[in-house]
């Protein structure tokens, strides 16, 4: 227990909300969405007071645009502007916020400022599932090589083996992925390995999407460098942690004593020992999650694998706010929306946390 | 004095013995140097019978029942010494025993309940996938069998079966775990239970239901039982011998009543005289001074001259061997005699000046 | 009897200083002691020297040189030259400062705020403490990278300063929960209890009892908040979008991939003198704070 001591409630009127919200913060499922529609709430909250308040918000700059490249007047400038951040300007600040969390709530994210009619939702979605795709299928491979190399120098602890995994995880986990990514260009230069020009995008052109063969292939095709740099700077958190769990695990009177019930090491091995160490992974799935999206800017961008990131730094570039917003918000909603599935996933997998009770 | 371990040299053995540890000695390799943990221990255990290991902390006890399983850790190694195992006609010696074999040994023929079973079972089993598990590793059987046989077991532990079987480890309590245990172990009908500790960390009630949950259920299913304990008083309701362990040997070996009535060691002398019992709620309690000593650079001779009262120069050169000293009783100390004589005299003067009084 | 009691001699001002200090030369002897955190130290040691050292000795080669455009590594120019015909090396000696300096301020911002509103949520306790904390498991799932680049595009990036204050605030929360966390566990012990017991004061007990408990989590997690630092603004410099001026290990890549000097394989020394720079620089940070980790807490130790 915390040692921060809850004042007991006494029975006094609004006593009853209070037991409702206690209910609710001791409910397991409930405090998970709570959490995460709270850190939605939070970054979308941020980004409104950021375009809306800043000194030199977006919107000043965007209308001074408009009025020196097509001499509009200020009125002009300042109700087109409104029009494509989705805000009405001339009405109080919370009335503007209530209207923009309202527009968010429906999916509304409001029209590109750049390429003018184009709805941010739709871009959203055309170039969302590509960094969903490659961030997704990395965290995948670098999760079940990560945890069985970790579960290897943790057997082998101390072997020479167990060092140079050892090095190359600390490697893993500490170099920026941009670095990565540049190593992959220069040495695919110098040894004439890959073709840049013909890996940008996301697809071929032309190519036919669906489930055919063909299409699977090229996405993997051009996928494949952004997916590597993910594996390459993510593997290394998995292999230490599995191999630090797995030493602990070892350790435990339960390994021990099923040592003694006679039972086959495969057994001990998987459901023993395995199970055990690669439960805490849990909760750092939603962590590395967050490490790969957030690398996907710089990633995407320099590999030119047209995804969500890939615009983020473009719309960063082109002063395009409200795409950059939208981007933003759905990179966090995204690792948001994983942190709580592997959350509530933990309490699933460890009968130790009650889903439906307190602590 | 090494005995040569071919399996073809198995030697008589009475029928009713069911293990026998000649010579055994376990060594761990430390920074400082050799540890000798166990030194050439040899004994006897007789079917259905129960043996008390007794000694302070570190002198070897639990070093000896993990090796009754080969249970030891990596940096430790078994020097020399036979375990002779028998059943009918399976016949074994377990030092001997391959990784396979052993693992068939464990648990069917020798369980082990562990000191401290709150982290013995996996936190993400329930208990009786936990059983099943055991069972399942030694021999075919269904889930239903498993389930039933479990449910009989928890029912002898006097636990609820319903609620216990399909629990997870952390809705147990302590004592509840430690009787789980206990069940578990008699899955397979093992001849031989080892107890390390068995009540130690646990409340005084739930020491007492243990302690008569073992003795029922040794009574009804016949197993041998060695369990390693300090505390005397638990030896002296469970056990039918008392083994007196320092420093890595058995220094005393003889039937309980002997061992707490006439005890022929100065060391089982002093353990004994540290409990209080019931009946001898006078009697001085003395314990014994100085420290166990080091392992890994032993005293010469005796070992336990240096805290022993009746100590002489033979006792500084020489480290005796076991005497005959009654029926089935063997003590490791030169001044036997003189021992008993002086505690003797000493409980007829206690008694004397009580009388007075 | 009464002229024999010794007194609790008032310790002098300097006292703390002196034991810091002392703190310090036992960390480091017993982190020679270890074999990746001497690395480490090896490490960091190293970058000091290349670039706090090194400038003050070895001038930056920016003339231009028509002739020695990526002309080929030699021994006195051990990372040849650049499109520019200027040598690398100097480069790379004169690339580090800013951005180390730069790390380091926002590691020290980030950690004095997350150390201090970890203390003061453990302290103060009731709903700040339970809001704070919720505020720490919001701010620890927003991607923060992304959230560097959106506020970038807000606020013009001018200055190293601007930079130092945006990721040492940005950094504050894994600290604040670790200090949190830490001191409510050191509230508890006894010989705090005991400070107590003899009136010690609170300011005795904060900076003689909890603070130097707190040492460990605070360095590792220092050391920790740098090599975020150079994470973030590194990153951020290769995309171009923090506009820094003048000779940088992160800018000279930037420059490598925007004159497409990353697709021909004449600049190949070129890039790889930052590129082994950066990598180098953060793989010494963290044997460092691993060595560090390990001093300070034996149970890591295998």
């Amino acid at each position: 227990m915390s040692s921060v001591a809850v004042p007991q409630a006494q029975p006094r009127p609004g006593a009853d909300w209070r037991r409702a919200l206690r209910a609710v913060g001791s409910n397991f499922l409930l405090r998970r969405i709570l959490k995460a529609i709270l850190t939605i709430w939070f970054v979308t909250s941020l980004l409104f007071f950021l375009i809306r308040l800043m000194p030199s918000n977006p919107l000043e700059i965007y209308i001074q645009e408009l009025m020196s490249q097509y001499s509009m007047s200020y009125q002009d400038a300042r109700s087109q502007a409104a029009s494509l951040f989705a805000l009405d300007l001339d009405a109080p600040l919370w009335q503007q916020y209530v209207h923009y969390m309202s527009g968010l709530v429906r999916g509304d994210l409001g029209t590109s400022l750049r390429s003018q009619g184009t709805k941010v939702t739709d871009i959203i979605a055309k170039f969302l599932p590509w960094t969903l795709f490659s961030v997704g299928t990395a965290l995948l491979i670098s999760v079940i090589i990560g945890v069985g190399l970790g579960i290897v120098m943790a057997y082998r602890r101390d072997s020479w083996l167990d060092n140079v995994l050892s090095v190359f995880a600390s490697i893993s986990s500490s170099v920026p992925q941009f670095i990565f990514a540049v190593l992959i260009i220069v040495f695919g230069v110098r040894w004439k390995l890959l073709d840049f020009a013909a890996l940008r995008g996301s697809t071929s052109p032309g190519i036919e999407p669906g489930f055919t063969f063909a299409f699977i292939k090229d996405i993997f095709y051009h996928a494949w460098l952004p997916i590597a740099v993910y594996v390459l700077t993510s593997i290394g958190t998995w292999m230490l942690s599995m191999r630090n769990n797995t030493l602990a695990t070892l350790g435990e009177d339960y390994v021990t004593v099923a040592r003694a019930r006679g039972l086959r090491d495969t057994r001990i091995a998987t459901s023993y020992v395995g199970r055990n160490a690669a439960l805490p992974l849990v909760t750092s799935f939603a962590l590395a999650l967050a490490y790969s999206v957030g690398g996907s800017p710089v990633v995407e961008d320099t590999f030119k694998y047209v995804g969500l990131g890939y615009y983020l730094v473009q719309s960063v570039f082109q002063r395009d706010y409200s795409l950059m917003q939208g981007c933003f918000l759905v990179l966090t909603v995204a690792v948001v929306t994983a942190n709580m599935i592997t959350d509530l996933l933990y309490g699933v997998l460890d009968p130790r946390i009650r889903i439906g009770g307190g602590e | 004095m090494p005995v040569s371990n071919g399996k073809s040299s198995w030697p008589e053995l009475a029928n009713d013995v069911v293990l026998s540890v000649r010579d055994l000695s376990v060594d761990y390799q430390a920074r400082r140097g050799l540890v000798k943990a166990a030194r050439n221990v040899s004994f006897d255990l007789h079917r259905g019978e129960s043996i008390a290991l007794v000694g302070e902390s570190g002198c070897g006890k639990t070093t000896l029942g993990l090796a009754l399983v080969r249970l030891l850790v990596k940096q430790a190694t078994i020097r020399n010494g036979q375990m002779l195992y028998q059943r009918g006609e399976k016949k074994m010696d377990v030092v001997e025993l391959g990784q396979e074999e052993l693992r068939q040994y464990r648990w069917a023929e020798c369980a082990m309940v562990f000191q401290g079973a709150q982290n013995a079972f996996n936190p993400v089993l329930r208990i009786r996938d936990q059983m099943y598990d055991t069972v399942k590793a030694h021999q075919d059987s269904s889930k239903e069998e498993v389930r039933k046989r479990g449910m009989d077991l928890l029912r002898m532990v006097q636990l609820e079966p319903q609620r216990v079987i399909d629990a997870y480890p952390h809705e147990l309590s302590g004592g509840m775990r430690q009787r789980v245990l206990i069940a578990m172990s008699l899955l397979l009908n093992p001849q031989i239970l080892i107890l390390d500790e068995p009540t130690t960390a646990l409340d005084v009630i739930t020491q007492r239901t243990i302690i008569e949950v073992l003795r029922r259920l040794k009574e009804e299913l016949g197993f041998a039982m060695i369990f390693i304990t300090h505390d005397l008083s638990v030896a002296a309701e469970l056990a039918d011998r008392v083994a007196t362990m320092y420093a890595g040997r058995i220094i005393e070996l003889g039937p309980v009543n002997e061992i707490f009535y006439r005890p022929a060691h100065p060391y089982s002398a002093g353990l004994i005289h540290a409990v209080p019992t019931v009946t001898g709620a006078y009697e001085e309690l003395t314990s014994i001074e100085g420290s166990p000593p080091d392992l890994i650079d032993p005293p010469p001779g005796c070992k336990f001259h240096p805290r022993c009262g009746f100590a002489t120069e033979v006792c500084r050169v020489d480290e005796p061997e076991g005497y005959g000293v009654g029926a089935n009783h063997q003590a490791a100390c030169h001044h036997w005699q003189t021992v008993r004589a002086t505690l003797t005299e000493q409980r007829s003067q206690q008694r004397a000046e009580r009388g007075l009084a | 009897m009464a002229t024999a009691t010794p007194s609790l001699e008032r310790p002098s001002p300097l006292a703390p200083l002196n034991s810091l200090f002392s703190g310090i030369w036992s960390g480091v002897r017993l982190l020679g002691a270890n074999r990746v955190g001497l690395l480490g130290l090896l490490g960091v040691t190293f970058f000091f020297i290349l670039c706090f050292v090194m400038p003050l000795i070895i001038p930056l080669d920016d003339k231009v040189k028509i002739d020695q455009i990526y002309a080929a590594p030699s021994l006195l120019h051990p990372f040849g030259f650049d499109s520019q015909g200027k040598d690398v090396w100097t480069q790379i000696i004169h690339g580090g400062r800013t951005l180390i300096l730069i790390a380091v301020g926002a590691a020290v911002l980030a950690t004095l705020v997350g150390a201090a509103l970890g203390a003061f949520s453990a302290v103060i306790g009731g709903r700040f403490d339970s809001a704070l904390m919720a505020l720490v498991d919001v701010w620890l799932t927003i991607p923060q990278l992304p959230l560097l680049i959106v506020l970038a595009a807000f606020i013009r990036v001018n200055d190293p300063w601007t930079l130092v204050f945006i990721m040492g605030l940005l950094s504050w929360a894994p600290l604040t929960r670790a200090v949190r966390s830490q001191v409510l566990s050191i509230k508890q012990r006894d010989f705090i209890e005991a400070a107590r017991a003899l009136d010690l004061g609170t300011s005795h007990i904060v900076f003689r009892e909890v603070l130097p408990n707190m040492m460990s989590y605070i360095s590792i997690n220092f050391i920790l908040a740098i090599t975020y630092a150079m994470y973030f603004q590194t990153s951020l410099v290769f995309l171009g979008l923090v506009p820094l001026s003048g000779t940088n290990w992160g800018v000279m890549i930037r420059f490598a991939q925007t004159r497409g000097a990353i697709y021909s394989s004449d600049s190949f020394w070129y890039i790889m003198a930052p590129v082994l720079a950066i990598a180098l620089f953060q793989l010494s940070l963290v044997a460092l704070e691993r060595g560090v980790a390990e001093v300070f807490n034996p149970r890591l130790r295998s």
